[in-house]
């Protein structure tokens, strides 16, 4: 006791301040679209656990107003569950998250024909919270902010004209007094940059621009004016770590398809990386400025995006805990990065690839194999994995209790360049030519994966005969919660990746799943609609996509029946 | 019994071309389905003067078949996209404008034999002489992002492109003297030459691997019997295919070789004669007048309450017309005359160009625009 008070008291504040944010990190809350603003999708929540979890059954559902292709993972502020649909979106809804009762419902104005600019869907991942007020990117372009008690609009920005193409699908980042977004559509001539609101008044305090301009570093790393419309958007979530004083993005594939109008259209890359594009990017909030950058694939060709989640997590590295970024990468590989610098640590097949024989650790840079990059007139055979991704959007988690990355992946391989004809607006050029519908090594088409990020090993693995794979979440109960397009949500023992529980939900489930617990009760959410654009890309596996569920538009709530 | 047999023969033989001959015309009903991006000119319009030459075209299609048209407006940013969610979808019954070749979606389509010849233009001032790519290295040569015309000059050594995302701004970068030529899609370089610039420019068109193009209308796959009748209807149309190319201001004189070596492909030579085709843009006559507004309010409760509700109080917003203003802005005069007149059959809206008079139209119309909610 004597001890105890000589313990500034401002320290003791400061003590519980940071016990009290870490709870709120990982405990029964879920306060933004990954679960933490490091995206672990991690839960500390443990009353529903490996022993009970037969036991689930369906509290109550949620109609979302619109059918296809939803993405979304709620998250929970007080009492309150926040979700969007699909299509624009179409609706926000704010519900009692114990009843499912709805407390109110935005519904914007969706321009007529948003679906004919979206190129992959009309989609929305859900919204961020801070402060009172919710925000979300919406597909024509805006983040708008509203009330969270009332659903009343504040205010609402133009990001970007949603008929070049580009459209916003994910929620933004919370950081400091910011509300940061990207936008997609990089191959239709946009030039990529994150851009930073106050969430007071909507205006804009920085924009970064994700392609180097004339006179920045970087920017001779493309051929010519071709910077001008690079692509390298940030459409994906970002993450941010407010210890550090970093927020991370990654970056889609660079534009246009033809790499000759980049660079050199060859594994000999040179100087025509194509900087930031396919990169993990580090910003500084307060300024907007990359403090460091690593590039995944230089002078892309394949249309491996470097989009996908940056997962925070503490390891040991060479004995040390080391604060890092772990990436599974569209293009095959799993990145470790320092978190503080950007220094490579390692980087591992995670799926059966074939376009790089491994990445050089000095250089950081892929080893590829010549004959699996397509080029101008050079058709490219058998490429694994194909332009989908050996991951896409489907986010990971990252369970620090067992130290496994559990991760939807794709086993899907292509041929890719030759000309094609194509058109659009009544102008006819010869387009890339692909044939995405290849079945990966072992005929499998997709799995769920329990990743060591450690000894960068696989530790189980569940085949699935169709693609796209749900979303993940893991939590301290010992269990990992996925949904498969066939809209089976289901509940594995995060140890082995035995099935414990699962449960149709009626159309094909490619979101994340999230948990929070309210008065003593854990509940579990997911999101069921399955994809709608993606399969006319994979041809006869397409008709098998389509064949698995129907479409739909409805979000679960599920908890364990009191006895 | 021989004889016979062979009189039976040919009276079911004259039967069964009898039948022909009544099955055709059910290839063609009384509409004429037709997809088209509502934006798009020199080639399509939904609304304003000039409609643009495959809705013009179509128009003469459907005259000549004895039909009359419905649209299917679907922006084409998306080719592949578009041609899915319209012809495939059975949204319509043809799409003019698909390039003449089998790997475009050949597996999904039929095609007509190519009705005209669209490529690739160089753009320059009458002055300049242009007969080679050699003659473009002199300047810096205005693009257009994701082009032809870009992929061929990044692959050669020797010459400065400026990017530009659309044909206009690299028109009007040769305007500001930022290039000294324009490479770029003909059709709507001429297009915007002759309506914008007064034809200030020489239009080149220029041949090369990827550069010359035909176009096809096409009908989804085994829809024979009408791919058969537009494609004779086409061929007949010939001389009227290249008045509206002239009108459009498509460059129609023979293509520069780009290949030193190579043939030039025959060119359909197109007269020219400055006929305009002009739909004229909808005018309200009643603008202005509240004295009509009960009247229409009348019509529009007699036939349009049934789906848009009562005094047109929709709570349903994609039915609410109180937002044609916030929805569609200016434009919501051409929206709604072409939706109210040839109707939106995918989305169960009939038309009613036929139901209600000229004046009925604008009565409603002029009721709608006095109910309408600010932006």
């Amino acid at each position: 006791m004597k001890r105890l008070r000589r313990v500034p008291i401002v320290m003791l504040v400061l003590v519980l301040a940071l016990a009290t944010s870490a709870a709120a990190q990982t405990g029964p809350g879920w306060p933004v679209y990954g679960g933490d603003p490091g995206n672990t999708r991690y839960s500390t929540l443990t009353q529903v656990n490996t022993g009970n979890v037969e036991r689930l059954k369906v509290a109550w559902a949620l109609q979302l107003g619109s059918l296809r292709s939803q993405e979304s993972t709620p998250i929970l502020v007080g009492d309150t569950l926040y979700v969007t649909s699909s299509h624009g979106p179409k609706n926000v809804f704010a519900v009692n998250a114990k009843t499912g009762e709805v407390r109110w419902r935005y519904s914007p104005e969706v321009p007529a024909g948003i679906d004919q600019y979206a190129c992959c869907d009309v989609n929305s991942r859900g919204v961020a919270h801070a402060n009172g007020k919710i925000f979300f990117g919406r597909l024509d372009g805006h983040v708008v902010a509203l009330d969270a008690k009332t659903g009343k609009e504040l205010w609402k920005t133009p990001v970007i004209d949603y008929k070049g193409g580009s459209v916003i699908t994910s929620p933004p980042t919370i950081a400091k007094n910011l509300v940061i977004t990207g936008f997609g559509g990089g191959e239709y001539g946009v030039r990529g940059y994150l851009s930073a609101l106050d969430q007071d008044s909507g205006r804009e305090v920085w924009r970064t621009w994700t392609v180097p301009g004339p006179g920045e570093p970087g920017n001779d790393t493309w051929k010519g004016d071709s910077w001008k419309f690079g692509g390298a958007v940030a459409w994906h979530i970002g993450s941010y770590d407010p210890t550090l004083n970093l927020v991370y993005y990654g970056t889609s594939n660079p534009a246009p398809w033809g790499a000759s109008v980049r660079g050199n259209d060859s594994s000999n890359v040179g100087q025509y990386t194509n900087l930031y594009s396919a990169s993990t990017l580090a910003i500084n909030p307060d300024t907007g400025k990359i403090v460091w950058h690593y590039q995944t694939t230089p002078h892309d060709a394949w249309d491996y995006d470097g989009v996908n989640e940056l997962v925070f997590a503490d390891i040991d590295v060479a004995g040390q805990k080391t604060p890092v970024l772990l990436k599974a990468d569209r293009n095959g590989f799993f990145y470790v990065l320092d978190r503080r610098s950007g220094k490579l640590i390692s980087a591992k097949p995670f799926v059966d690839l074939n376009w790089a024989s491994g990445v050089d650790m000095s250089t950081g840079r892929p080893v590829e194999v010549p004959e699996k990059r397509p080029r101008l007139k050079f058709r490219a055979m058998n490429v694994c994995p194909n332009l989908i991704g050996g991951k896409n959007w489907m986010p990971m988690s990252f369970n620090p209790q067992t130290g496994l990355v559990y991760i939807p992946t794709m086993n899907l391989c292509m041929d890719m360049e030759g000309a094609e004809p194509k058109y659009t607006r009544g102008q006819f050029f010869l387009g890339v030519e692909f044939d995405l519908g290849k079945t990966g090594p072992g005929g499998h088409l997709g799995s769920t994966l329990a990743w060591d990020p450690v000894k960068q090993q696989k530790v189980w693995q569940n085949a699935d005969p169709l693609p796209y794979v749900g979303g993940m979440l893991s939590t301290a109960g010992g269990l990992v919660f996925h949904g498969d397009l066939r809209g089976w949500f289901k509940a594995l023992d995060a140890q082995n990746g035995r099935t414990l529980w699962q449960f149709n939900t009626g159309s094909g489930i490619s979101a994340a799943p999230m948990t929070y617990e309210l008065d003593g009760k854990q509940y579990l959410a997911v999101v069921s609609g399955r994809t709608f654009s993606i399969p006319p890309f994979f041809g006869p596996i397409g008709e098998k996509m389509v064949a698995a569920s129907a479409e739909g538009g409805t979000l679960f709530v599920f908890e364990l029946p009191s006895r | 019994m021989v004889q016979v047999l062979r009189r039976m023969l040919a009276v079911l033989g004259v039967g069964a071309l009898g039948l022909g001959a009544v099955a055709a015309p059910a290839a063609v009903p009384d509409v004429l389905r037709v997809c088209a991006d509502p934006d798009n000119l020199p080639f399509s319009a939904a609304a304003g003067a000039a409609r643009g030459l495959y809705v013009d075209l179509a128009e003469l299609v459907a005259a000549r078949l004895g039909a009359r048209t419905e649209y299917a407006w679907w922006h084409t940013d998306y080719g592949q996209r578009a041609v899915r969610n319209t012809l495939l979808a059975d949204r319509c019954d043809v799409f003019f404008g698909l390039p003449d070749d089998k790997a475009f979606m050949g597996r999904q389509v039929d095609r007509t034999t190519p009705f005209l010849d669209v490529g690739y233009a160089v753009v320059v001032p009458p002055a300049f002489a242009f007969a080679s790519l050699e003659d473009l290295k002199r300047v810096t040569v205005a693009v257009q992002f994701r082009s032809q015309p870009q992929l061929l000059l990044a692959t050669r050594d020797g010459f400065r492109m400026a990017t530009f995302r659309h044909v206009e701004e690299a028109m009007e970068a040769l305007g500001r003297g930022e290039a000294g030529a324009a490479f770029v899609w003909g059709p709507t370089a001429g297009y915007y030459n002759k309506t914008r610039l007064a034809g200030a420019w020489r239009v080149v068109p220029v041949a090369g691997p990827g550069l010359q193009w035909q176009v096809t209308a096409a009908v989804r796959k085994g829809n024979t019997p009408l791919k058969d009748r537009i494609e004779r209807t086409l061929a007949d149309l010939r001389p009227d295919i290249r008045r509206l190319a002239d009108t459009y201001g498509f460059p129609l004189a023979a293509p520069v070789s780009l290949e030193p070596n190579a043939q030039a492909p025959s060119t359909v030579v197109l007269a020219s004669s400055a006929t305009a085709a002009s739909a004229s843009a909808p005018v309200n006559p009643f603008q202005g007048r509240l004295d009509v507004v009960p009247a229409g309010r009348s019509v529009f409760n007699q036939h349009c309450a049934h789906c848009h509700s009562q005094n047109a109080q929709s709570p349903e917003p994609s039915r609410d017309l109180r937002r044609l203003k916030r929805r569609y802005g200016d434009q919501r005069i051409d929206v709604y005359y072409a939706t109210v007149t040839a109707g939106r059959p995918t989305k169960g809206m009939p038309p009613w160009g036929q139901a209600l008079s000229a004046d009925e139209v604008w009565q409603v119309w002029t009721f709608l625009e006095s109910i309408q909610a600010e932006p």
